[in-house]
């Protein structure tokens, strides 16, 4: 079949880019980016807030030490996937999220005891300002990152075949 | 003629977008609620408010901060436990030391202490002589029993609930607290 304008046109719009990500509808990448920040920032205000009630939680190094850098790591995180939606951007996201839920719930129901250099932070109960609504944006946090990173990984292209080969 | 390929139009094509639209609402709606002391009950009483997580600074419960507050023994399944005047459990907390709280902040608020406006009154079965007060770094005044610090859970809704008995949160456990004076591990 000969090149028209319209074939040409219409095989344009159907070669993916060379970077581009997978979740090319704005709506998408705006939901999953603000949502992911949105989420990290209510787990920063919330160890920011909480960190001064458990500085004597100490070993090497305390529980309000801990609290305050998972509040920084989390603001980091958030305006990295804000204003720079990378792959890395979401791993970081990813990373801070799902290190801080995996936390939260195994200092919620193991008593592991003092690790290293971090204190005894065993806390067997959920009554404690913000920390099941942080436990829930960790959650969101970790499935909108998830999603995030595979929707910004770039797909395997097949090169097309050019216009006017095969039968 | 413009031939539409069902991109650029933020249009659900695939799974993918419906989890991360139903995710994002998840996220505002945990936002937008921050019941964060939903766990056995909440307590409107406890503290007051502060933050977008609702916890706040130490205020009183059941026996209100202008009020006098009142100490009695009640039997429960504990055993004879420290009460109020209006039956909510009191709990020590074991990071104290004697007449001085190592409890503020969020611990307050999860932990809200038993103020009281003057001396406080003994109910039956507690040991008169053991009551005292202290005073608090922000000028409110804390009811003590055999020199420990006394405290409410926000886990427990009511009398008779003792929820915070042996609860390990903010480096130590907590306990109910026996008319002798001393914690009742339950050992």
């Amino acid at each position: 079949m000969p090149e028209t304008e319209e074939t040409s046109r219409l095989r344009t719009a159907a070669v993916p880019l060379g970077h581009r990500p997978a979740a090319r509808s704005p709506i998408v990448s705006w939901t999953l980016r603000v949502g992911t920040a949105a989420a990290l920032g209510i787990d920063a205000v919330v160890h920011w807030q909480n960190a001064p009630a458990y500085d004597a939680v100490t070993a090497t190094i305390s529980q309000g030490a801990l609290f305050r850098a998972e509040a920084v790591l989390a603001v980091a995180a958030g305006l990295l996937v804000l204003v720079r939606p990378r792959t890395s951007s979401w791993v970081a996201a990813l990373a801070v999220a799902a290190s801080a839920l995996a936390a939260v719930l195994l200092y919620r129901y193991v008593d592991v005891g003092s690790l290293g250099p971090l204190p005894d932070m065993y806390e067997n109960t959920w009554q404690v300002p913000g920390k099941l609504l942080s436990a829930y944006a960790e959650g969101a946090a970790v499935v909108l990152a998830g999603l995030g990173l595979l929707s910004h990984r770039t797909p395997r292209r097949e090169p097309l075949p050019p216009v006017g080969s095969g039968p | 003629m413009r031939v539409w390929n069902g991109r650029g139009l933020g249009l659900p094509r695939r799974p993918l977008v419906a989890l991360a639209v139903l995710a994002a609402a998840a996220v505002l709606a945990a936002g937008c609620g921050s019941d964060n002391n939903s766990g056995s009950g909440g307590n409107s009483s406890g503290s007051g408010g502060g933050g977008i997580y609702g916890g706040g600074g130490p205020t009183s419960t059941a026996g209100g901060a202008s009020s006098v507050a009142t100490v009695s023994a009640a039997s429960t399944s504990l055993g004879m436990i420290l009460v109020d005047g209006s039956g909510r459990t009191l709990y020590l907390f074991e990071k104290d030391q004697p007449n001085q709280s190592a409890c503020a902040g969020a611990c307050a608020a999860a932990w809200p202490v038993d103020q009281t406006s003057g001396t406080p009154k003994a109910g039956s079965g507690v040991t008169a002589s053991m009551l005292g007060t202290i005073k608090r770094s922000d000028n409110t005044t804390q009811v003590t029993y055999n020199k420990h610090p006394l405290y409410y859970f926000q886990g427990d809704s009511g009398t008779g609930q003792h929820n915070g008995q042996g609860v390990d949160a903010f480096g130590a456990k907590w306990y109910v607290v026996t008319p002798a004076g001393g914690a009742d591990t339950g050992a």
